[in-house]
């Protein structure tokens, strides 16, 4: 009699805290479907991502166009930088890394802020060190300008003291623009690859 | 089990033979460590670490770099080729002693490509003292300096800075987006798993030498 009082009571228990459970993880899978499909922000209204059409190695001429259909990663560096870009790209190469045999619908462009030092040939090996997919494009400053300011880029060369001569400030973030050639996201700097690599597959399947 | 007596014996003048290898031991450990702390010179211990004088480095990393073809100082009349790792740190430009306003790379030539790396690491003072990382130096490139890249108004900034504070107690963290040895004008390339040397110069602890491991990360 006491036996069972006690099991009754234990399995009550058990119910009740499995029901809790329950509850907590439905409602917190409710929450996360309605927050947020994306971890970048979102551009809202959306538009067309600004057009451009910039210099790769062996002076091909590269347009926004031509990656149409699939997800790319614009992103505005620089190769002296020997901090934040080879951080982003090599971020952005794991990520695409990640995506397994979706890899190809993903395209990592990099517009250099620098084109003093990057022409389009030192500036296409060094992306392609991070991954062989990775596009440089580079042309001149008055080409340049406009088209990082069309995409929200500040930028501006610094001279400073010691062995560099000069270095470029710039906006770290990168653009995601979707298939459709939307301008969609914008990835802040220290995105996790976890956050990007939800953003991409979304932005893939769609 | 039971053992008969003279084996009991012969266990208990074990346990004592046991005990005074133990104590000689660990006198000997203790004496090895204290010798160790005394040598104030910098020691390499292992890879990706350095110690000297309470200041410890660890975690050391770069990422894979491709040399240049051009140099940082071309115009400074310095003979910055030859790896002198002399006292006087040549390989450390001072702040703002040169002239960098005729060199700018790759302006002239386009084949002249001057590359760059950062080296990474945490730094730990167990020491009693305040200390200070004054400058770097590694044969691997032109030019080694300390930099900081902040972010400014959503706007990422870098400069060079000319020292970081490192208090009795406490640690610095250089990571990516904040801290980091600037090495400009890579001598040689750095392919993942090399290894090479950057010596770090604190105000109190001296010359400390840090293994580095090349990694992609």
């Amino acid at each position: 009699m006491r036996l069972t009082r006690r099991t009754l009571l234990l399995s009550s228990i058990a119910v009740l805290v499995l029901l809790v459970l329950g509850g907590g993880l439905w409602f917190g899978g409710v929450l996360s479907n309605k927050a947020a499909a994306f971890n970048g922000t979102e551009l809202d209204p959306l538009k067309p991502a600004p057009a451009f059409t910039l210099t790769s190695s062996g002076d091909k001429q590269v347009s926004l166009n031509d990656f149409h259909g699939k997800v790319v990663l614009l992103y505005f560096g620089y190769t002296f930088c020997p901090d934040i870009c080879p951080t982003t790209l090599a971020q952005l190469a794991r990520v695409r890394k990640s995506l397994g045999a979706n890899a190809d619908q993903v395209q990592v462009v990099m517009i250099t802020v620098d084109p003093e030092r990057d022409s389009p040939q030192v500036l296409n090996t060094y992306v392609q060190r991070f991954d062989p997919s990775f596009v440089g494009l580079s042309g001149s400053l008055d080409q340049i300008s406009p088209i990082a300011a069309a995409y929200g880029i500040s930028f501006h060369k610094e001279q400073v003291s010691g062995a560099s001569g000069y270095l470029v400030d710039h906006t770290p973030a990168v653009t995601v623009i979707d298939k459709q050639g939307n301008r969609r996201l914008i990835e802040s700097y220290g995105t996790t690859d976890k956050a990007y690599e939800s953003d991409l597959r979304t932005l893939i399947k769609e | 089990m039971t053992r008969d007596f003279p084996g009991r014996s012969g266990g208990v003048r074990g346990a004592r033979a046991w005990l005074i290898v133990a104590v000689a031991s660990l006198l000997a450990v203790a004496v090895l460590a204290a010798c160790g702390s005394k040598s104030g010179t910098s020691t390499t211990t292992s890879s990706g670490s350095g110690s000297s004088n309470g200041i410890t480095v660890e975690g050391a990393w770069a990422r894979p770099v491709m040399a240049g073809t051009g140099t940082p100082t071309s115009s400074s009349g310095m003979d910055m080729g030859t790896p002198s790792m002399g006292s006087m740190d040549m390989a450390t430009p001072s702040m703002g002693s040169m002239d960098m306003g005729t060199a700018s790379p790759g302006s002239m030539d386009m084949g002249s490509t001057v590359t760059t790396d950062a080296v990474y690491f945490t730094i730990h003072n167990t020491g009693k003292q305040d200390d200070q990382l004054v400058s770097a130096s590694s044969d691997v490139a032109g030019a080694v300096e300390l930099h900081q890249s902040v972010m400014d108004n959503g706007v990422m900034t870098m400069k060079p800075i000319q020292s970081i504070s490192v208090p009795a107690g406490g640690s610095v963290e250089f990571k990516p987006g904040g801290y980091h040895v600037m090495l400009i004008g890579m001598r040689r390339d750095l392919n993942v798993g090399d290894q090479f040397e950057v010596t770090l110069n604190f105000k109190v602890a001296g010359a400390v030498k840090v293994e580095v491991e090349v990694q992609q990360q």
